[in-house]
């Protein structure tokens, strides 16, 4: 509306501009990166309204009934146990975690297998579970983020069998109790902050470290550009150097 | 100019796309015709899953301009009510269930949403009401999407695989907005949907189908670009 003045030079090119969006939108929505504005924006992540994000996956054409629903679907599987609403298949995988025995200087408790809101992004993120097993739909079972988008399965799972979480930041684990605030280990969660002014503390998960602590999947208080992060990682997504690794590490 | 005032009335016509301007009168909840769920406008029966509502009320099913002295003083659930209650006790969606809930939930349904379960919990029959004895016609038997949908089963009476209900709206929680400026299609607020400053299942549902968007759940904004936008009922609510 605002451009129905512009001439027709200006015209042509906005037409241009708007053929160019069209054409490169599938190279860089490839994976989905952070806008900072919410999981609605156009290319946001976890956005897979109109196949915005790779491939049309949600015939139901909501954003958020893809994770969550106001009424459980009375599956076998009730989803629901999941918490927050779940309606997305989770994973019946076994992972070998990094623990204590693994790390003897992880003082945090960890827990036996990955729970709480780690359980519900490898619902996807382990490349098991089709990213269309949502809501009432059965999945045919292809769309797993291994084969969509390799870069979204957490990395070291990219074969499809390797399901050793020893090759991530521990997740599931809590914040190291003896050592939060130490002033020589960890900051402290109830004070130390991520770029948008949030608390750790207030990224645990019952005080667990877990995905989102570091990762916000809803897109709010994220750095745009990054893989979600809650504070920039680098110079060049616009922060310091290991900006996000430096929030909880004292090093 | 002339494109201006067509793209402005598209403009208009869309935002008020499928709100209906509609009344309970031939909506799910208008049981006046007396139907069967078996199939057909039938003869009065109180006792059989045939026409169940002789008199052919509409408001009547629910509310009663004058309580009948049952045992169990309806009226004492407000509005006028007329409808037998569910006595079931639930497992809620609380704060122990989820840590990031803020809100006070009840610890049981309250108010209208305690109304809604009388016949959505599939525990009580459609026809439990008035001087009628019923128990005979249950809400799924006239679409399996009647009853909580967690509850299909008949046994499950879990709540906390449905929306939080009987929960006082967060106030302050910058996770949602301001429940007098946010506004349903029908460009109501929110805060006028809250029963006592709690989110119930009228909330989201307009019983009435006087302010509920056409084709949809009785809901009070569309969730898709046919009704509304993406997930615009949810978004009129929370951040995201």
């Amino acid at each position: 509306m605002k451009h129905r003045n512009d001439s027709k030079g200006n015209q042509l090119r906005y037409a241009a501009l708007a053929l160019l969006t069209v054409v490169s939108t599938p190279l860089c929505a490839e994976t989905g990166t952070a806008q900072g504005l919410g999981i609605a924006q156009p290319l946001s992540a976890h956005n897979f309204v109109s196949g915005d994000v790779g491939p049309i996956i949600n015939d139901s054409g909501e954003i958020c009934r893809v994770c969550h629903v106001p009424h459980d679907h009375a599956r076998a599987s009730q989803r629901y146990l999941n918490g927050l609403l779940w309606n997305h298949d989770v994973s019946s995988a076994t992972y070998t975690m990094y623990n204590n025995t693994w790390s003897k200087t992880l003082t945090g408790t960890q827990s036996a297998q990955p729970d709480g809101h780690s359980k519900l992004c490898l619902g996807c993120h382990d490349g098991t579970v089709a990213m269309d097993a949502f809501d009432k739909y059965v999945s045919d079972g292809t769309n797993t983020m291994r084969m969509l988008h390799g870069l979204t399965v957490v990395p070291w799972f990219q074969d499809g069998a390797n399901l050793d979480l020893r090759g991530t930041h521990p997740i599931s684990v809590a914040f190291p109790a003896g050592e939060a605030g130490d002033g020589k280990n960890f900051a402290n969660p109830a004070t130390a902050t991520w770029a948008k002014g949030q608390t750790i503390a207030s990224t645990l998960d019952n005080g667990k470290v877990q995905c989102s602590t570091c990762h916000d999947v809803h897109d709010q208080e994220s750095i745009p550009g990054t893989h979600l992060l809650r504070t920039a990682n680098s110079p060049a997504e616009g922060g310091v150097p290991s900006g996000l690794c430096l929030t909880c590490h004292i090093k | 100019m002339k494109k201006l005032v067509v793209m402005m009335t598209l403009a208009l016509g869309a935002g008020s796309f499928g709100v209906a301007h509609a009344t309970i009168v031939g909506s799910v909840h208008d049981f006046s015709d007396n139907i069967s769920v078996l199939g057909g406008n039938v003869a009065f029966d109180e006792n059989s899953a045939t026409g169940w509502n002789g008199r052919k009320e509409i408001c009547r099913v629910c509310h009663v301009p004058h309580d009948h002295a049952r045992a169990s003083q309806r009226y004492l659930n407000g509005l006028l009510w007329n409808h037998g209650v569910s006595s079931a006790t639930y497992t809620m969606y609380n704060n122990a269930w989820s840590s990031t809930l803020n809100g006070t939930q009840s610890a049981q349904p309250d108010g209208t949403a305690k109304l809604c379960l009388g016949c959505h919990d599939g525990s009580v029959g459609v026809d439990t009401f008035d001087k009628y004895a019923g128990g005979v016609v249950f809400a799924n038997q006239y679409s399996p999407d009647a009853k909580v949908t967690n509850f299909t089963d008949g046994t499950n009476i879990d709540l906390r695989g449905t929306h939080p209900l009987s929960i006082q709206f967060p106030a302050g929680d910058t996770q949602f907005r301001d429940p007098t400026s946010a506004t349903w299609a029908n460009g109501g607020t929110v805060a006028s949907t809250l029963d006592n400053g709690k989110v119930q299942c009228s909330t989201c549902h307009d019983v009435h189908n006087q302010e509920s968007v056409a084709g949809t759940h009785l809901l009070r904004t569309g969730q898709t670009a046919a009704t509304g936008t993406a997930s615009g009922l949810c978004l009129t609510c929370h951040i995201k």
